[in-house]
């Protein structure tokens, strides 16, 4: 540890100032050991960063950045898709946004295989971590067992190998950070005039690039139309600023996410107030029946806002998406009897002469009807559960992911009539 | 410990901040309050995590307490600072939030401290009620979330933040 450093550590988050401790040894402290959880960058100007570790592998990362670098842009530069088919799979995200990513769209609609996607999403979080080690301020924090949505695609990429593409990344791009000084957000305008004593010979791929200025300004938009490496469109760069051809005028973006995942983002679903409402709507209800009720008009509820914010951003929700969250919980019902779900909703009639006749089965029988409803409840509060976390799942910030699941979790407290904790 | 303090931790700025989530409507910045803070008492984990947390993607300062008897022993022992607004729930567990109300109204150090009655009963008695006993606003619940930050935003407008003990101070009210 860096003298006077402020890093500190309680023995869950460890956190300081990246002026003291710079990512390359902060992944050496977390990588090289099997831990599990996410580390946070940021800086004041809002720029963040997310690095998820799993056992010591680094799993993910990601920058919270309208310009950052996203599985598409790297699928072009790798040669592996076109802007065509990535506009295709986006189009089917946006028929179903809590359905599959767009990676395994991709890969469905044979445009790439699991092995390119892998290795897509390798780069892409190398790639990512690469630009991250060149901060030089800002705060770190890591949050031990925070981990992302599972996902079967998830690269995993050893910890030394992340640490020493960061070293030689930042090796080469001494040479260009000159020029490039905001990276691959760097944006580029033409010189309005060319230098007197330049004779406007080009190599034809230094064209190209010139050519692509004017309509993608940044070297990271550049390098996927032209489906090259970012690094390489970089380097081609760096001698067209240095002839006074190129002008580098700043950094494009800002906090945020780029323009597709914003669109595909939950961030305008009102999950707090559907929880307030459920909450007010529970406590009214008194016998068993009527709370097992309650809990699948809850999932029906849930369903019914989510259909609507998707419609205030444009998607549609697939109508099969209840279907498959239940199916891929394996909570599709109760025992011998399976939830009539169409079109997002249980048939919440059905189910209710369903609980009627369970309750009027076991009449004089307490034992068998508590039984019934610790485990009714316990299947549909999962259900309400998996169906809140599928759309956390597309909530960039961990903080409000964490924030929201704390919350549901305390209206399960509720359901089940536990004692709350203190604050 | 009874109560929780929700701070701005870094996370709080940039693609955290409120002006990403539905709260759009009205967006405090970090400083906006001058320290004033907000105290929200109901007895629902729920209502407290949902306050805590949208409060806080709003860079609103919260304390929450389950009870009035837990929010007056941290006031009395100086663990936090009297709030610029309090939050009430009126079912609360232990001493209702009428007489937590009267009690904390009746002290000097209140004065400018601006009561909001939260109940999942909206009858008329209960606004009346709550008129009698110096509370300002009245929420049935449920409420929207974003409603509830609108409401907060405008009192701690209208509160100056160096008008006495409402103002966010940190000492003690002595007689509680």
């Amino acid at each position: 540890m860096a003298n006077g450093s402020t890093f500190k550590s309680n023995g869950s988050v460890f956190s300081g100032r990246l002026d003291e401790f710079r990512l390359v040894e902060l992944l050496q402290m977390v990588g090289l050991q099997p831990n599990t959880g996410a580390l946070h960058l940021h800086q004041d100007n809002g720029r963040t960063g997310l690095i998820y570790f799993d056992t010591g592998a680094l799993v993910s990362c990601a920058e919270l950045d309208t310009e950052a670098l996203t599985l598409g842009h790297v699928l072009q530069q790798l040669g592996y898709a076109n802007a065509t088919q990535i506009a295709h799979a986006f189009q089917q995200q946006t028929q179903d946004p809590l359905g599959k990513r767009i990676g395994e769209r991709l890969v469905d609609l044979g445009i790439i295989d699991q092995d390119r996607l892998i290795y897509a999403l390798k780069m892409q979080a190398l790639w990512t971590a690469r630009e991250l080690g060149l901060w030089r301020e800002g705060m770190y924090e890591f949050h031990p067992g925070e981990r992302l949505a599972p996902d079967s695609a998830s690269p995993r990429i050893d910890s030394t190998h992340a640490i020493m593409e960061m070293l030689r990344y930042e090796h080469e791009w001494e040479s260009l950070e000159p020029y490039l000084r905001d990276g691959m957000r760097t944006r580029l305008m033409m010189a309005a005039q060319a230098p007197l004593d330049h004779q406007l010979l080009f190599d034809p791929r230094a064209w190209l690039i010139i050519s692509k200025v004017n309509t993608q300004q940044t070297v990271r938009r550049i390098a996927t139309t032209l489906r090259l490496p970012e690094l390489d469109v970089a380097r081609m760069v760096e001698p067209l600023i240095q002839q006074g051809l190129l002008i580098p005028v700043g950094a494009a973006g800002g906090p945020g996410l780029p323009e597709e995942a914003e669109r595909l983002s939950m961030r305008n679903f009102d999950l707090f107030t559907l929880l307030i409402g459920m909450e007010q709507d529970w406590l009214k209800k008194k016998t068993p029946m009527s709370q097992l009720i309650a809990l699948a008009e809850f999932i029906n509820s849930t369903m019914r806002s989510l259909e609507e914010s998707c419609q205030l951003t444009g998607l549609t929700l697939a109508p099969d998406t209840l279907n498959v969250i239940l199916g891929r919980e394996g909570l599709v019902g109760v025992e011998n009897y399976r939830f009539r779900v169409e079109h997002n909703r249980i048939d919440t009639d059905e189910f209710t002469a369903f609980c009627k006749q369970v309750f009027d089965g076991s009449r004089g029988a307490i034992g068998a009807s508590k039984s019934f409803y610790d485990r009714c409840s316990d299947i549909l509060e999962r259900a309400l559960g998996a169906a809140f976390e599928s759309i956390n799942a597309r909530i960039a910030s961990p903080l409000e992911r964490a924030q929201n699941q704390e919350a549901w979790e305390a209206l399960f407290l509720t359901f089940r009539g536990e004692q709350a904790p203190a604050g | 410990m009874t109560h929780s303090f929700t701070r701005a931790p870094f996370p709080a700025r940039g693609p955290y901040a409120a002006a990403e989530t539905w709260e759009d409507e009205f967006v405090p910045d970090d400083t906006m309050y001058n320290g004033q803070t907000v105290m929200l008492i109901d007895d629902s984990i729920a209502v407290r995590r949902v306050i805590e947390a949208s409060f806080q993607r709003a860079n609103l300062p919260t304390t929450t307490f389950p009870d009035g008897l837990a929010a007056i022993q941290a006031l009395s022992k100086g663990e936090v600072g009297v709030p610029a607004v309090l939050l009430l729930d009126i079912e609360l567990p232990r001493m209702k939030g009428y007489e937590v109300a009267r009690l904390l109204k009746s002290h000097a150090g209140f004065e400018h401290t601006k009561i909001v009655m939260l109940t999942g009963n909206d009858g008329v008695l209960n606004k009346v009620h709550s008129r009698w006993v110096g509370a300002c606003d009245f929420i049935a619940k449920p409420f929207r979330v974003s409603d509830l930050i609108s409401v907060v935003s405008a009192l701690l407008r209208q509160t100056p933040p160096d008008r006495g003990s409402g103002g966010g101070s940190d000492d003690p009210p002595d007689t509680l």
